[in-house]
Protein backbone atom coordinates (compact mmCIF):
# COMPACT_ATOMS: atom_id res chain seq x y z
CA UNK A 1 0.00 0.00 0.00
CA UNK A 2 1.37 2.96 -1.17
CA UNK A 3 -0.98 5.38 0.91
CA UNK A 4 0.36 4.27 4.24
CA UNK A 5 0.67 7.14 7.42
CA UNK A 6 4.21 6.17 7.21
CA UNK A 7 4.80 6.86 3.28
CA UNK A 8 2.69 10.32 3.60
CA UNK A 9 5.19 11.42 6.61
CA UNK A 10 7.98 10.31 4.57
CA UNK A 11 6.64 12.72 1.09
CA UNK A 12 5.92 15.73 3.18
CA UNK A 13 9.41 15.60 5.22
CA UNK A 14 11.04 15.13 2.11
CA UNK A 15 9.04 18.04 0.51
CA UNK A 16 10.20 20.40 3.53
CA UNK A 17 13.77 18.54 3.62
CA UNK A 18 14.34 19.92 -0.56
CA UNK A 19 12.10 23.19 0.20
CA UNK A 20 14.29 24.25 3.27
CA UNK A 21 17.79 23.24 1.50
CA UNK A 22 16.97 24.45 -2.01
CA UNK A 23 15.71 27.97 -0.13
CA UNK A 24 19.21 27.64 1.92
CA UNK A 25 21.23 27.20 -1.52
CA UNK A 26 19.53 29.93 -3.52
CA UNK A 27 19.87 32.44 0.03
CA UNK A 28 23.50 31.24 0.55
CA UNK A 29 24.40 32.55 -3.33
CA UNK A 30 22.38 35.54 -3.19
CA UNK A 31 22.86 36.51 0.68
CA UNK A 32 23.26 40.22 0.23
CA UNK A 33 20.08 40.17 -1.71
CA UNK A 34 18.95 38.05 0.94
CA UNK A 35 20.50 40.40 3.73
CA UNK A 36 18.62 43.29 1.88
CA UNK A 37 15.29 41.78 2.53
CA UNK A 38 15.97 40.88 6.07
CA UNK A 39 16.60 44.59 6.58
CA UNK A 40 13.65 45.60 4.95
CA UNK A 41 11.46 44.58 7.46
CA UNK A 42 13.12 46.43 9.72
CA UNK A 43 13.18 43.53 13.12
CA UNK A 44 16.78 44.15 13.73
CA UNK A 45 19.11 46.90 13.94
CA UNK A 46 22.08 46.44 11.10
CA UNK A 47 25.01 45.41 13.08
CA UNK A 48 22.84 42.44 14.32
CA UNK A 49 21.27 41.35 11.11
CA UNK A 50 24.00 40.23 9.22
CA UNK A 51 24.56 37.32 11.30
CA UNK A 52 21.02 36.71 11.69
CA UNK A 53 20.55 36.58 8.31
CA UNK A 54 23.40 34.31 8.27
CA UNK A 55 21.93 32.32 11.14
CA UNK A 56 18.79 31.52 8.75
CA UNK A 57 20.84 30.37 5.89
CA UNK A 58 22.72 27.61 8.06
CA UNK A 59 19.50 26.51 9.84
CA UNK A 60 17.50 26.34 6.23
CA UNK A 61 20.38 24.58 5.30
CA UNK A 62 21.27 21.91 8.15
CA UNK A 63 17.31 21.65 8.20
CA UNK A 64 16.92 20.60 4.83
CA UNK A 65 19.90 18.15 4.37
CA UNK A 66 18.84 16.43 7.56
CA UNK A 67 15.39 15.77 7.06
CA UNK A 68 16.27 14.94 3.25
CA UNK A 69 19.00 12.06 4.63
CA UNK A 70 16.80 11.16 8.03
CA UNK A 71 18.96 12.60 10.66
CA UNK A 72 17.61 12.85 13.50
CA UNK A 73 13.77 13.77 12.61
CA UNK A 74 11.89 14.40 15.55
CA UNK A 75 14.29 17.01 16.28
CA UNK A 76 14.90 18.47 12.81
CA UNK A 77 11.16 18.64 12.36
CA UNK A 78 10.23 20.14 15.52
CA UNK A 79 13.27 22.92 14.48
CA UNK A 80 11.72 23.79 11.46
CA UNK A 81 8.50 24.05 13.03
CA UNK A 82 10.04 26.69 15.07
CA UNK A 83 11.56 28.41 12.08
CA UNK A 84 8.43 28.68 10.48
CA UNK A 85 7.10 30.02 13.48
CA UNK A 86 9.54 32.56 12.97
CA UNK A 87 8.86 33.40 9.74
CA UNK A 88 5.53 33.49 10.07
CA UNK A 89 5.46 36.01 12.68
CA UNK A 90 7.88 38.04 11.27
CA UNK A 91 5.97 38.19 7.78
CA UNK A 92 2.64 38.81 10.11
CA UNK A 93 4.63 41.94 11.45
CA UNK A 94 5.46 43.06 8.81
CA UNK A 95 2.06 43.02 6.95
CA UNK A 96 0.52 44.40 9.95
CA UNK A 97 2.99 47.31 10.08
CA UNK A 98 2.13 48.25 6.56
CA UNK A 99 5.37 47.30 5.31
CA UNK A 100 5.39 47.05 1.56
CA UNK A 101 8.43 44.94 0.96
CA UNK A 102 9.80 41.69 -0.99
CA UNK A 103 9.17 38.67 1.69
CA UNK A 104 12.20 37.60 0.82
CA UNK A 105 10.95 34.12 1.05
CA UNK A 106 12.18 32.51 -2.52
CA UNK A 107 15.08 34.60 -3.82
CA UNK A 108 14.44 34.80 -7.56
CA UNK A 109 10.56 35.30 -6.98
CA UNK A 110 8.77 38.39 -5.91
CA UNK A 111 6.71 38.22 -3.25
CA UNK A 112 5.13 41.24 -1.18
CA UNK A 113 4.33 39.82 2.47
CA UNK A 114 0.80 39.83 3.06
CA UNK A 115 -2.03 37.10 4.03
CA UNK A 116 -0.58 34.68 1.06
CA UNK A 117 3.11 34.15 2.43
CA UNK A 118 1.77 34.15 6.36
CA UNK A 119 -0.97 31.56 4.75
CA UNK A 120 2.17 29.28 3.47
CA UNK A 121 4.02 29.41 6.07
CA UNK A 122 1.76 28.44 7.97
CA UNK A 123 1.08 25.16 6.02
CA UNK A 124 4.70 24.64 6.14
CA UNK A 125 4.51 24.74 10.43
CA UNK A 126 2.05 22.05 9.95
CA UNK A 127 4.29 20.44 7.32
CA UNK A 128 6.79 20.12 10.30
CA UNK A 129 3.78 19.55 13.06
CA UNK A 130 3.00 16.34 10.95
CA UNK A 131 6.04 14.70 10.88
CA UNK A 132 7.70 15.60 14.56
CA UNK A 133 4.22 13.96 15.84
CA UNK A 134 4.35 11.05 13.44
CA UNK A 135 8.32 9.89 14.21
CA UNK A 136 7.76 11.12 18.23
CA UNK A 137 8.38 7.24 18.61
CA UNK A 138 11.45 6.69 16.44
CA UNK A 139 15.10 7.99 15.68
CA UNK A 140 13.79 8.63 12.48
CA UNK A 141 11.70 7.56 9.68
CA UNK A 142 14.21 5.25 8.43
CA UNK A 143 15.54 3.48 11.46
CA UNK A 144 11.49 2.55 12.55
CA UNK A 145 11.37 1.24 9.18
CA UNK A 146 14.40 -0.80 9.33
CA UNK A 147 13.49 -2.16 13.45
CA UNK A 148 9.67 -2.68 11.52
CA UNK A 149 11.25 -4.57 8.68
CA UNK B 1 4.11 -5.96 16.49
CA UNK B 2 4.35 -3.38 19.31
CA UNK B 3 5.81 -0.01 18.16
CA UNK B 4 9.20 0.62 19.06
CA UNK B 5 10.00 3.42 21.36
CA UNK B 6 12.09 5.90 21.15
CA UNK B 7 14.59 5.01 23.82
CA UNK B 8 14.95 1.23 22.01
CA UNK B 9 15.55 2.77 18.74
CA UNK B 10 17.84 4.99 20.53
CA UNK B 11 19.77 2.41 22.05
CA UNK B 12 19.54 -0.15 18.97
CA UNK B 13 21.30 3.17 17.23
CA UNK B 14 24.32 3.71 19.20
CA UNK B 15 25.13 -0.05 18.96
CA UNK B 16 25.85 0.14 15.68
CA UNK B 17 29.46 0.78 14.12
CA UNK B 18 29.94 4.14 13.90
CA UNK B 19 29.24 4.01 10.16
CA UNK B 20 26.02 3.85 10.51
CA UNK B 21 24.89 7.60 10.88
CA UNK B 22 28.56 8.98 9.61
CA UNK B 23 27.64 9.26 6.13
CA UNK B 24 24.37 11.39 6.69
CA UNK B 25 26.19 13.69 9.23
CA UNK B 26 28.97 13.75 6.86
CA UNK B 27 26.57 15.14 4.40
CA UNK B 28 24.87 17.49 6.09
CA UNK B 29 28.02 18.63 7.19
CA UNK B 30 29.23 19.14 4.03
CA UNK B 31 26.46 21.19 2.89
CA UNK B 32 26.20 22.99 6.00
CA UNK B 33 29.77 23.88 5.55
CA UNK B 34 30.22 24.29 1.86
CA UNK B 35 27.24 26.60 1.42
CA UNK B 36 27.30 28.48 4.56
CA UNK B 37 30.97 29.39 3.78
CA UNK B 38 29.63 31.11 0.95
CA UNK B 39 27.29 33.00 2.63
CA UNK B 40 29.31 33.50 5.56
CA UNK B 41 31.91 35.10 3.11
CA UNK B 42 29.29 37.55 1.32
CA UNK B 43 27.69 38.77 4.39
CA UNK B 44 30.57 39.28 6.99
CA UNK B 45 33.55 39.56 5.51
CA UNK B 46 33.04 42.51 3.52
CA UNK B 47 35.30 45.03 2.76
CA UNK B 48 35.45 47.29 5.78
CA UNK B 49 33.94 50.84 5.57
CA UNK B 50 35.88 53.69 6.45
CA UNK B 51 35.69 55.21 10.02
CA UNK B 52 36.59 58.20 10.22
CA UNK B 53 34.21 60.88 9.96
CA UNK B 54 36.40 62.98 7.22
CA UNK B 55 36.53 60.41 4.95
CA UNK B 56 32.96 59.63 4.38
CA UNK B 57 31.72 61.49 1.46
CA UNK B 58 28.86 63.95 1.45
CA UNK B 59 25.60 62.22 0.69
CA UNK B 60 23.67 63.77 -2.16
CA UNK B 61 20.87 66.67 -1.03
CA UNK B 62 18.57 69.01 -2.71
CA UNK B 63 20.13 72.07 -4.18
CA UNK B 64 23.35 70.66 -4.48
CA UNK B 65 25.06 69.14 -8.16
CA UNK B 66 26.44 65.48 -8.56
CA UNK B 67 29.77 65.32 -8.25
CA UNK B 68 32.03 65.36 -11.21
CA UNK B 69 31.73 62.13 -13.08
CA UNK B 70 32.15 60.26 -16.52
CA UNK B 71 29.51 57.50 -17.72
CA UNK B 72 30.28 55.50 -20.98
CA UNK B 73 27.30 54.75 -23.24
CA UNK B 74 26.21 51.08 -23.05
CA UNK B 75 27.68 49.57 -26.37
CA UNK B 76 30.35 52.45 -26.64
CA UNK B 77 34.06 52.25 -24.80
CA UNK B 78 35.90 54.78 -23.09
CA UNK B 79 37.92 54.77 -26.24
CA UNK B 80 34.91 56.08 -28.40
CA UNK B 81 35.21 59.42 -27.10
CA UNK B 82 31.23 59.47 -26.47
CA UNK B 83 31.63 60.22 -23.03
CA UNK B 84 28.31 61.47 -20.81
CA UNK B 85 29.68 63.77 -17.96
CA UNK B 86 28.17 66.54 -15.96
CA UNK B 87 27.72 68.79 -18.11
CA UNK B 88 25.39 66.66 -20.33
CA UNK B 89 22.68 67.09 -17.14
CA UNK B 90 22.81 70.80 -18.38
CA UNK B 91 19.68 72.20 -20.25
CA UNK B 92 17.29 70.29 -19.43
CA UNK B 93 15.42 68.15 -16.62
CA UNK B 94 17.04 64.82 -16.15
CA UNK B 95 16.10 61.52 -14.35
CA UNK B 96 19.23 59.96 -13.04
CA UNK B 97 18.96 56.74 -12.05
CA UNK B 98 21.97 54.47 -10.34
CA UNK B 99 21.35 51.34 -10.34
CA UNK B 100 23.30 47.72 -10.28
CA UNK B 101 22.42 45.08 -12.88
CA UNK B 102 22.02 42.49 -10.46
CA UNK B 103 19.62 44.38 -8.36
CA UNK B 104 15.73 43.22 -8.44
CA UNK B 105 14.36 46.09 -7.28
CA UNK B 106 16.65 48.09 -10.17
CA UNK B 107 14.53 45.98 -12.68
CA UNK B 108 11.66 46.31 -11.17
CA UNK B 109 12.09 50.47 -11.55
CA UNK B 110 13.61 50.60 -14.31
CA UNK B 111 11.32 48.16 -16.55
CA UNK B 112 8.46 50.75 -15.15
CA UNK B 113 10.74 53.69 -16.10
CA UNK B 114 10.73 51.99 -19.60
CA UNK B 115 7.29 52.04 -19.76
CA UNK B 116 7.36 55.63 -18.80
CA UNK B 117 9.95 56.59 -21.15
CA UNK B 118 7.26 58.16 -23.87
CA UNK B 119 5.93 60.77 -21.05
CA UNK B 120 9.83 61.66 -20.82
CA UNK B 121 10.63 62.77 -23.98
CA UNK B 122 10.31 66.30 -25.50
CA UNK B 123 10.04 67.06 -21.84
CA UNK B 124 13.62 65.89 -19.88
CA UNK B 125 15.77 62.87 -20.19
CA UNK B 126 16.46 60.01 -18.42
CA UNK B 127 19.77 58.31 -17.79
CA UNK B 128 20.60 55.43 -16.50
CA UNK B 129 23.79 54.74 -14.90
CA UNK B 130 25.00 51.16 -13.98
CA UNK B 131 27.98 50.35 -11.15
CA UNK B 132 28.33 47.03 -13.17
CA UNK B 133 29.87 46.23 -15.95
CA UNK B 134 28.83 46.47 -19.85
CA UNK B 135 27.98 42.92 -20.06
CA UNK B 136 25.89 42.93 -17.14
CA UNK B 137 24.99 46.13 -18.11
CA UNK B 138 23.02 44.89 -21.20
CA UNK B 139 21.40 41.92 -19.77
CA UNK B 140 20.10 44.31 -17.49
CA UNK B 141 18.61 46.64 -20.77
CA UNK B 142 17.22 43.48 -22.20
CA UNK B 143 15.63 42.48 -19.31
CA UNK B 144 14.00 46.00 -18.12
CA UNK B 145 13.06 46.86 -22.23
CA UNK B 146 15.02 50.27 -21.71
CA UNK B 147 16.73 50.72 -25.20
CA UNK B 148 18.24 54.54 -25.15
CA UNK B 149 19.78 55.92 -21.78
CA UNK B 150 21.77 53.33 -20.13
CA UNK B 151 25.01 54.11 -18.93
CA UNK B 152 27.54 51.76 -17.09
CA UNK B 153 31.26 53.31 -15.33
CA UNK B 154 29.45 54.37 -12.37
CA UNK B 155 31.20 52.81 -9.11
CA UNK B 156 33.52 56.72 -9.02
CA UNK B 157 30.52 58.02 -8.51
CA UNK B 158 28.29 56.25 -6.36
CA UNK B 159 31.97 55.83 -4.19
CA UNK B 160 31.92 59.71 -4.41
CA UNK B 161 28.52 59.97 -3.15
CA UNK B 162 28.76 57.69 -0.68
CA UNK B 163 26.13 55.85 -1.88
CA UNK B 164 25.51 52.25 -0.45
CA UNK B 165 22.22 50.93 -1.35
CA UNK B 166 20.16 51.02 -4.97
CA UNK B 167 18.71 51.44 -6.64
CA UNK B 168 18.40 55.92 -6.14
CA UNK B 169 16.88 58.51 -8.24
CA UNK B 170 18.20 61.68 -8.49
CA UNK B 171 15.57 64.47 -10.41
CA UNK B 172 17.92 67.71 -11.91
CA UNK B 173 16.69 70.45 -12.94
CA UNK B 174 18.06 72.41 -15.94
CA UNK B 175 21.36 73.59 -14.26
CA UNK B 176 22.14 69.94 -13.19
CA UNK B 177 21.18 71.04 -9.36
CA UNK B 178 19.13 67.72 -7.22
CA UNK B 179 15.63 69.19 -6.71
CA UNK B 180 14.86 65.26 -5.53
CA UNK B 181 16.67 62.31 -4.14
CA UNK B 182 15.78 59.01 -2.79
CA UNK B 183 17.19 55.91 -2.11
CA UNK B 184 15.30 52.48 -2.58
CA UNK B 185 12.42 51.21 -4.95
CA UNK B 186 9.93 53.38 -5.24
CA UNK B 187 5.72 52.55 -5.11
CA UNK B 188 5.06 52.69 -9.05
CA UNK B 189 2.01 54.81 -8.57
CA UNK B 190 4.17 57.04 -6.11
CA UNK B 191 7.58 57.46 -9.11
CA UNK B 192 4.77 58.02 -11.46
CA UNK B 193 3.41 61.12 -9.72
CA UNK B 194 6.53 62.07 -8.62
CA UNK B 195 8.01 62.03 -12.41
CA UNK B 196 4.60 63.83 -13.74
CA UNK B 197 5.06 66.45 -10.87
CA UNK B 198 8.68 67.00 -11.68
CA UNK B 199 7.96 67.15 -15.25
CA UNK B 200 5.23 69.87 -15.09
CA UNK B 201 7.82 72.14 -13.57
CA UNK B 202 6.32 71.09 -9.83
CA UNK B 203 8.81 71.69 -6.25
CA UNK B 204 9.23 68.05 -5.59
CA UNK B 205 11.77 68.63 -3.02
CA UNK B 206 9.56 67.57 0.06
CA UNK B 207 7.70 64.58 -1.93
CA UNK B 208 6.98 62.02 0.44
CA UNK B 209 7.45 58.58 -0.96
CA UNK B 210 7.29 55.13 0.75
CA UNK B 211 10.49 52.87 0.36
CA UNK B 212 9.82 49.51 -0.63
CA UNK B 213 13.26 48.02 -0.35
CA UNK B 214 17.04 48.51 -1.52
CA UNK B 215 19.56 45.89 -2.47
CA UNK B 216 22.03 47.06 0.77
CA UNK B 217 25.25 47.48 -0.17
CA UNK B 218 29.08 47.60 1.00
CA UNK B 219 28.51 45.10 -1.76
CA UNK B 220 28.19 47.59 -4.41
CA UNK B 221 31.73 47.55 -5.98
Amino acid sequence: MLLTRRNITLGIQMILGLMLLGTGISKAFTANEFLSSFEAYKMLSSAVAPYAALSVILAELFLGASLLVSLWVRWTSALSGILFLVFTIAIGSAWQRGLQIDCGCFLGIPEPVGPGAVFRDLIFLLMSVWVWWETRNSVGITEESRAAA
Amino acid sequence: MGATTFRENHKKDRAKPATYLAWRLGFVVLIVAMFGFIAAKSLLFLPAKQSTAESEPEMPSVGTKLPPFTLIPLGQSLMSGQAFGNQQLEGHKTIFVLVKATCPHCLRECAWLSSYLPKIKGRGELVVASISSAEETAGFAASTGLTEGLYFNASPLAIATGINSVPNIFLLDETGAIRFFHQGEMEPQKLEQLLDNFLQGKDVSTFAVLTKTSFANGRLA
